[in-house]
């Protein structure tokens, strides 16, 4: 008997910079609190309490909307031990799983792997924004990027439609497999013509997408709209890869982050808005996640890069609710005057792998990590 | 490929511009004079025998370039360079 039960998809959102814990979710009780941000901070009032002693930053109302509806997971203390406060090193080794080596091969491109050994879709893996993340980077393993979903395609630069033709039939030949060719060459030639069959595949993505729901005026609205139009347009793709920047408010933070925020809430909360309007949330979940969190003290106008951070899990099949615990802010507990993480990133990422797309996490995270029961 | 093919092609643009002056000074104007001076002026890009000659293969189908017309010379100009920027000798030599 066939089944008709839809393949699980994830929709990894990454917040660029390193996102302030301490402000994202905020420990409104704590004394220390108050003490430690006398100039980045919010009042009690403004905070969206979500229970006695956390709440959310005041711009992330949809989330809290969703939070109270059982769809969000929020994980506590989430890094690694050592960290280097690097924004390109942290980011490596969120996207390798290598904190003490430097990795080659990113964890999602592992993850397109396994789900398509044969390389039969090479829409398996979709990234949303501009260059390609490490985490989808695997040799061999085709992945797309698509900056702009209505204009993308090849050659897009060459106006005149009949010149544009014969350039694509030319590509097409330079890029075919010659007899006799090396393993080098045929390899790169298989990245042309993956490239021209991805697209060729994905431009009927937009064509094919309708919708009442209104996305937010934000570029991470425009992306999670065009992963919402991709995966409506059921091409296979079970990986969406997407980013929102920049986290990094060394200054000014008290506009910039709340601003970002605001984007990043009201953008998932229309695009779940979406999946439910087309009846296809139950097999779609979103992880945010960012390279660290920021420093406990504040600098006066922002937060310096810190250590341990927040990660969310979204979804309809998510067990939502407050995970792990809130790493302490006394002055003897932080290390370099940082929150110390105490949940490994590598266990969010085996509960993806694991027990969302059912594959053996091990050989994808580099190694075994305890598991939370974040799904359903 | 995508981001040299959607800036070769701007004649309006006052590199590009530059470039055209100076395949036009050179005199190109026949499909193999073409290509050689675009690759030339992409950088001097090295092309195999073979993609050289599917170049000038589809820059034939156009015929010579007409300078009496430099907008259509310089939209030719434009879209042979992209093709270069397209080609596995550009992006990975």
């Amino acid at each position: 008997m066939t089944s008709t039960k839809k393949d699980p998809v994830i929709v990894i959102l990454q917040l660029t910079g390193g996102n302030d814990y301490y402000n994202t979710l905020i420990p409104y009780t704590d004394p220390l609190y108050y003490d430690n941000r006398p100039n980045v901070k919010y009042e009690q009032e403004d905070i969206i309490k979500i229970n006695d002693e956390y709440g959310l930053m005041p711009t992330m109302g949809p989330i809290k909307e969703m939070f109270d509806q059982g769809k969000v997971a929020i994980v506590n203390g989430v890094g690694y031990t050592n960290s280097p406060r690097s924004h390109f090193r942290s980011m490596d080794i969120w996207h390798t799983c290598e904190p003490d080596k430097v990795g080659t091969e990113g964890w999602i491109g592992r993850i397109a792997r396994e789900l398509d050994p044969k390389k039969e879709n090479v829409l398996t893996a979709i990234n949303f924004g501009h260059g390609l993340p490490r985490a989808m980077a695997v040799p061999g393993v085709p992945v797309a990027s698509i900056a702009d979903l209505g204009t993308y395609g090849l050659l897009t630069g060459i106006g005149d439609s009949g010149q544009r033709a014969k350039a694509l039939d030319l590509f097409s030949r330079m890029y075919s497999p010659t007899v006799g060719g090396s393993f080098v060459t045929d390899y790169l030639r298989s990245t042309g013509t993956d490239a021209m069959v991805g697209a060729d595949i994905v431009k009927i993505a937009p064509e094919k997408y309708s919708s009442s729901v209104e996305y937010p005026n934000s570029p991470i609205a425009t992306h999670l709209r065009d992963i919402a139009q991709v995966y409506f347009a059921d091409l296979g793709t079970r990986i969406f890869y997407t980013a929102h920047a920049s986290f990094d408010t060394h200054a000014g933070e008290m506009a910039g982050h709340p601003v970002l925020w605001k984007d990043v809430s009201e953008s998932i909360a229309a695009f779940f808005e979406d999946m439910k309007e087309h009846d296809a949330g139950d097999n779609v979940i979103m992880y945010l996640f960012s390279e660290f969190g920021r420093r406990v003290h504040d600098n006066g106008s922002g937060t310096d890069h810190g250590a341990a951070g927040v990660t969310f899990l979204i979804g309809n099949s998510v067990n939502g609710g407050l995970y792990g615990e809130y790493p302490s802010a006394k002055p003897e507990d932080l290390e370099q005057g940082d929150l110390v993480p105490n949940w490994d990133f590598r266990s969010d990422y085996s509960t993806i792998v694991e027990d969302w797309l059912g594959l053996d996490a091990k050989p994808i995270v580099n190694g075994s990590f305890e598991k939370m029961p974040l799904l359903k | 490929v995508n981001y040299v093919a959607d800036r070769v092609p701007d004649t309006s643009l006052p590199g590009i511009q530059k470039i055209l002056q100076y395949i036009k000074d050179e005199g190109a104007t026949t499909p193999e004079q073409l290509v050689d001076a675009a690759a030339e002026h992409m950088g001097f890009v090295e092309l195999s025998e073979e993609t050289r000659q599917q170049l000038i293969d589809n820059a034939k189908t156009d015929g010579d370039l007409d300078w009496s017309d430099e907008a259509a010379a310089g939209q030719r100009i434009g879209e042979t360079m992209a093709l270069i920027g397209a080609t596995t000798e550009y992006q990975f030599g």
